[in-house]
């Protein structure tokens, strides 16, 4: 039952990435639909760009991808390390720092001020 | 008995069998468990196998079908049941494993050494991110918190309220990813209004 649960999973991830790789979405009229949380309130929500970011590091330009969404990037590896570290996942200090990182990142990133400004897709 | 963190074993009085103690290599806080030498008496039978960690977490809320029992005069009445030494839960008396709080109870599974408590109650963290990440929505970050909820509790050994957070966790993590793609239905239905939006 598990087992047949990880290959759908792994079929539907597969198609996903296969989708991303293939359909770019900076293209205008855009392919994918807009972040809700954007098209609501015109905020970056932590996940905008990451479409464009995945794409791009698909295509093997890592730099591209760190303008569109450097903590999306950073966090590919680090969510790797947690699906084969099971243990790390338990460490109750890991969870903490992706909660406030996450909120911090979802703050900073809506400051139209130099340094901040980095962190939204430019 | 083992340290649910760092694993290195310990013993401790007879006394102290429910208390709250420190491991002394790590810190890490945790209650004492019953012997090993009772565990043997009750487990004996141990029916479940060690594979099974999974199934039995998804059975939680479930009947109690997924704990057969062990005896054939059980069988066509309602199993015995005891209370879990770790959890204080329900549960067959001959199960080899509590299935509220994933404490195993059968010295041959526990000697398989891969099944530890740490690893039975999920905390979907790795989901919850992936949800905060890719459904750009702030119920991904609820599933964060009940994560670490999972987490504290563990360390705590709590063993029942860190399943009640890992079912909030599993929760949230669905209906994040149920609004997102609402949220994308909704986009493939609307006419072209609001398609200047990027994402």
């Amino acid at each position: 039952m598990i087992w047949i649960r990880r290959f759908l999973l792994g079929v539907a991830a597969t198609c996903c990435i296969a989708l991303v790789y293939f359909v770019d979405p900076a293209t205008r009229p855009p392919f994918y639909p807009p972040c809700p949380f954007y098209a609501l309130t015109g905020l970056y929500c932590p996940g905008c760009g990451s479409l464009r970011a995945v794409h791009e590091v698909l295509h093997g330009n890592v730099g591209g991808a760190l303008k569109l969404n450097p903590l999306l990037v950073l966090s590919i590896p680090l969510l790797c390390l947690l699906i084969v570290f099971q243990k790390w996942r338990y460490h109750p200090s890991v969870s903490w720092v992706a909660l406030f990182a996450l909120l911090a990142y979802w703050i900073l990133r809506n400051i139209r001020v130099c340094p901040f400004t980095w962190l939204a897709p430019h | 008995m083992n340290c649910p963190s760092c694993g290195k074993t310990l013993s401790a009085p007879e006394s102290a069998v429910g208390k709250k103690a420190k491991c002394p290599a790590c810190g890490t806080l945790m209650i004492v468990p019953e012997a090993v030498l009772e565990a043997e008496e009750i487990g004996a039978a141990g029916e479940q196998p060690a594979s099974n960690d999974y199934n039995l977490l998804d059975d939680i809320t479930g009947a109690a079908a997924s704990q057969p029992p062990t005896s054939p005069a059980g069988l066509g009445q309602e199993p015995a049941r005891r209370p879990c030494p770790e959890c204080g839960e329900m549960i067959v008396a001959g199960a080899a494993k509590c299935r509220f709080c994933g404490a195993v109870f059968d010295p041959r599974v526990r000697a398989g050494g891969t099944t530890s408590r740490l690893t039975s109650v999920p905390n979907y963290l790795v989901q919850a991110i992936l949800v905060t990440l890719f459904c750009c929505l702030p119920f991904g970050i609820v599933a964060i918190v009940f994560a670490s909820q999972v987490n504290a509790r563990v360390q705590a050994g709590d063993m029942r309220g860190a399943l009640s957070a890992s079912q909030s966790a599993k929760t949230w993590c669905w209906i994040s990813f149920g609004i997102g793609l609402a949220a994308i239905a909704a986009y493939v239905m609307l006419p072209g209004g609001v398609r200047h939006v990027r994402h």
